[in-house]
């Protein structure tokens, strides 16, 4: 039992965390965009190559904050599972 | 310099005179002339292509493709909002996201809904070009393709986000190496070739090319026209099934679109895939023989919008999904395929561009620019890995951020969100057979401004007095022009 408390815990950890992640990722995508849209003003050529890159690099904090709530959903789902009366408990 | 350059000119000048003078005196049987009529009627490529087969006794292998344009991408329209909806405010990011088998217990998530599809190393590439596709998708976020061959380690080790083809070669299909992917695709059909067989002799077979492939010297390589191990719809359930369980990672099924579409989604279905990439009659390949380029397959197009139907009639839309590829070469064009119903597209020939670039201009004018790309081309070690990887990088981002106009347009936040409502046709069939909305008349007038656009009296005068309904046309518009 203690053993199952230890994994509940782990798993409300995690998700928890998780949902920090994402937050963060979405804050950050959104810096990184408004960079991109500044850097695009400038003629020079590695500017715009950063801006590229910045670009990217939003697009990739976005696709961290799909995988988080990917990640929350499987979490929700496996902590619904430990609910008492879901089936799976250890007695 | 001055005075070169007179003579030049004085000898292009009466060269010219003279060519011009016997194409205006000859008899036209004897006059070189005569082949701009012949080129006309038969076509120049299929022209080069009688001589090329009159001089070699074997199957052309043509390059990138068929130059067919099957699908009409052009008649579909997307359908920009102002006051209805409001555009999406420009500092709302787009959402470009995609995940890949989100059944999967290891779903396949990528940044843009491009991916770089499936070119093999030696049966089509150069080691360089397959590393330069790699770090390009890495630096976008997407993921690059094995093609049908054995697992390449300088790629796999480039590519953080890889799919491997379970194929038809047999190369990748121990465990050893199908469970370093992130994603498995069984190989059956592709775009260019149908399901046909193909073989590449050993004199095109390098050392590095052997090793990947684990073939012994004087050995030709084989894609069987079935898959190994593979001789019926329960065979390959069972494959599925034992690839899910074993690797974790989306299993996905890839196949040339076909009329018989749907018989064959459904057995992906049963055998519970978690993908399928339908490769269109457009799509490309390193060589393949002309015929089963141009006369082979179904469009990308049709293909896309009939699998998404049948998919959503199944209730697996959101469950299993769906790719499309072959001839998706601009981002305009792969954005529709995604409103049809596509939930990510492979690019092959426009990456292949993409990547060469500026670089062109090393094989121009006397070699052709896949000189520098293809696994026989005589220039591959020309080519400059991480100019090229750049260049492909800033083209897919170039791409995706034209696709986030045309979502900002539609007042969508996700590429994801676009669908078939936000686009119209222009053309009566096309809206018949698809569900999209035809341009030429408002939405309110949609059935009857397609049933008046069939014209039945033209073929059945009896049934004038009554219109036909949906159900009974007969004849559609495109057979009679107006």
């Amino acid at each position: 039992m203690a053993e199952w408390n230890d994994m509940k815990q782990t798993i409300e950890y995690l998700s928890s965390e998780i949902a920090r992640i994402e937050t963060m990722a979405g804050t950050l995508s959104s810096v990184e965009h408004e960079h991109y849209r500044k850097l695009t003003g400038f003629e020079k050529q590695e500017l715009v190559d950063i801006a590229v890159e910045e670009q990217s690099a939003a697009r990739q904090l976005g696709t961290i904050k799909q995988m988080c709530l990917n990640m929350s959903r499987r979490l929700d789902g496996m902590l619904q599972s430990m609910e008492p009366g879901a089936g799976h408990e250890v007695h | 310099m001055k005075f070169i350059e007179n003579l030049i000119r004085s000898i292009a000048n009466e060269t010219a005179d003279k060519a011009i003078s016997r194409m205006v005196n000859d008899q036209y049987t004897e006059n070189l002339s005569a082949t701009i009529p012949v080129g006309q009627k038969i076509g120049m490529a299929n022209l080069m292509e009688i001589l090329m087969r009159s001089a070699h006794g074997t199957p052309v292998p043509r390059p990138l493709g068929s130059p067919i344009h099957f699908s009409p991408w052009e008649k579909l329209l997307f359908n920009p909002v102002h006051l209805f909806r409001m555009p999406t405010p420009e500092k709302v990011a787009i959402d470009t996201s995609v995940t890949i088998g989100p059944r999967a217990r290891k779903p396949l998530t990528i940044s843009i809904p491009i991916m770089i599809a499936a070119m093999s190393f030696g049966g089509a590439l150069s080691k360089n070009a397959k590393l330069a596709l790699a770090k390009a998708a890495t630096a976008a976020g997407t993921a690059t393709n094995s093609g049908e061959a054995g697992l390449l380690r300088e790629e796999r080790e480039a590519a953080s986000l890889f799919i491997g083809q379970y194929n038809r070669g047999g190369w990748m299909n121990t465990p050893d190496k199908y469970m370093q992917l992130d994603a498995v695709e069984i190989q059956l059909g592709q775009g260019a070739q149908g399901s046909a067989s193909q073989r590449t002799t050993p004199k095109n077979i390098g050392e590095d090319y052997r090793e990947v492939y684990g073939l012994k010297e004087g050995e030709p390589s084989v894609i069987h026209s079935r898959l190994p191990g593979v001789d019926s719809p329960e065979e390959f359930i069972g494959l599925v099934g034992r690839l899910r369980e074993e690797t974790g990672v989306p299993v996905g099924l890839k196949i040339a679109a076909t009329h018989h579409l749907e018989k064959e989604l459904q057995i992906a279905l049963d055998a519970g895939v978690d993908f399928i990439t339908l490769d269109g009659a457009e799509g490309g390949t390193h060589g393949g023989a002309p015929t089963l380029q141009d006369d082979v397959g179904l469009p990308t197009l049709f293909a896309v919008a009939r699998a998404s139907r049948y998919l959503a009639r199944k209730g697996a839309v959101g469950q299993v999904s769906l790719i499309a590829t072959g001839g998706l070469v601009t981002p305009g064009c792969m954005l529709k395929a995604m409103a049809l119903g596509a939930d990510a597209v492979y690019i092959g020939t426009a990456a292949m561009m993409a990547l060469i670039g500026d670089q062109i201009v090393e094989t121009a004018p006397f070699e052709a620019a896949t000189s520098l790309v293809v696994y026989t081309g005589k220039m591959t070690s020309e080519l400059d890995v991480d100019r090229s990887a750049r260049n492909l990088a800033r083209y897919l981002g170039a791409c995706v951020t034209e696709m986030e106009q045309v979502a900002q347009s539609l007042g969508r936040t996700a590429l994801s969100d676009i669908s078939k409502s936000d686009l119209c046709t222009l053309d009566a069939d096309i809206a018949r057979t698809t569900g999209l909305q035809w341009g030429w008349a408002s939405p309110d007038m949609q059935d009857e401004a397609l049933e008046w656009r069939t014209f039945p009296a033209a073929v059945s005068p009896e049934r004038q007095p009554g219109r036909p309904t949906r159900e009974t046309e007969e004849v559609s518009v495109s057979a009679y022009s107006i």
